[in-house]
């Protein structure tokens, strides 16, 4: 087939097909992952608030022993400080950036560094959680001892020695499925896009190493 | 003369001014007639939410055809590869005013051919048909111009291996 001479019927192709619509809101919303992102990023964020709001009154709601109010509390800044942080950071970043007019591999590069930047942000939002909820639980569980009269030098070695086993293995467990979840949600996309840029970026390697092997022999030849 | 860029109307009147880029984009990229709308719909809300950015600096349609293919390479959607599985004995010719039935049936088998290629190697087909040079195809992908000519005449050496699999002579 002489593609030079398929052109013709090309550029004379029916477009019946292409429907412009007459005014800018009757085009759908967004399905690009990237935007399918950031509107995540929004759905989560005011999970995020409501979820704050609600934990800032979870000693009232699920009475503790007024002792440990201020250890709640502590944690419950830490909390409240490394969300706003996260939540409203990338928020902002992610509204802000436009990735489809430069030129292809910069485009596809952006795209997948914010795809990778944003796995991390789940990561280490996921991993600065965990303190905060093992300090809750052990406040809850201290709460329980204290209304019994008893605190934790009273439990037996044994049983200490199971309560750590149990929050390390609860701990890594929750590690790893934040990964797992990230690499199932994240992955295939990611793996896409690297795939594509691995394709742009090859030749141009190759490419560059035969000039450089060119001059070379070009020099050797000189040198002779 | 300035042109206002700005207006929703002249938006709209440019995507219907270059509505075959869509198209064509669409029918490279996607292989079923929904999910090419579907495509064409995405890339008109991309070129819309740059537009703001479009100071008019580069032509429109150079600009479009950026926006386009980027947004069609990270797509990803239902794109698959379908060679061994696709009847090419079913390809319909296109109606057309200007019907032309050897030149639409190779256009046919051309697009069902094209499915069968990576998202980049889609966009240096796009490019050549659409007339750009080594140089432009180049900037518009951000890769050399030795690159392109490397890429594009394996692509069309492999196109064609696929077109002559399908047993279409001509």
């Amino acid at each position: 087939m002489n593609l030079d001479k398929l052109k013709s019927a090309w550029n004379n192709e029916n477009t019946d097909d292409v429907h412009i619509p007459s005014q800018i809101k009757q085009l759908r919303q967004a399905k690009h992952p990237l935007d399918k992102l950031k509107q995540n990023m929004n759905k989560e964020w005011y999970i995020q608030i409501v979820t704050i709001l609600f934990l800032g009154f979870f000693p009232q709601l699920f009475p503790i022993h007024p002792s440990l109010h201020v250890i709640y509390y502590a944690s419950y800044t830490l909390l409240v400080v490394i969300s706003a942080y996260y939540l409203n950071l990338f928020r902002l970043f992610y509204n802000r950036i436009n990735h489809y007019t430069a030129d292809t591999k910069d485009s596809l590069t952006e795209i997948y560094y914010d795809f990778k930047l944003n796995i991390e942000r789940y990561h280490a939002f996921g991993f600065l959680l965990l303190p905060t909820a093992l300090i809750v639980i052990t406040l809850y569980a201290y709460n329980t001892l204290l209304e019994k009269g008893k605190d934790f030098s009273s439990l037996s070695s044994e049983f200490r020695l199971t309560l750590i086993v149990l929050t390390l293995v609860v701990s890594l467990s929750f590690i790893l499925s934040i990964l797992a979840w990230t690499r199932y949600y994240y992955g295939p996309y990611v793996n896409q896009l690297k795939k594509v840029l691995d394709e742009l970026k090859a030749e141009e390697l190759k490419l560059e190493q035969e000039i450089k092997n060119g001059l070379k022999e070009e020099d050797l030849k000189t040198g002779e | 003369m300035l042109t206002d860029y700005s207006s929703e109307k002249t938006f709209l009147n440019l995507m219907q001014a270059h509505k075959g880029i869509l198209h064509k984009v669409a029918r490279l990229y996607m292989d079923s007639p929904e999910d090419r709308e579907d495509l064409q719909q995405e890339i008109m809300i991309q070129l819309w939410k740059s537009y703001q950015n479009f100071k008019g600096d580069s032509a429109f349609s150079s600009w479009m055809y950026r926006v386009a293919i980027n947004t069609a390479i990270s797509y990803f959607k239902k794109e698959k590869r379908r060679s061994d599985v696709y009847d090419y004995s079913s390809a319909k010719e296109p109606e057309n005013e200007d019907y032309n039935p050897e030149k639409d049936r190779q256009l046919e088998i051309f697009y069902l051919a094209v499915q069968q290629l990576n998202s980049v190697e889609k966009a240096l087909i796009f490019y050549f048909m659409e007339g750009l040079s080594h140089r432009e195809t180049g900037f518009q992908l951000g890769i050399s111009e030795g690159n392109v000519r490397v890429k594009l005449n394996r692509t069309k050496e492999k196109l064609q291996q696929i077109i002559k699999k399908t047993g279409y002579e001509s």
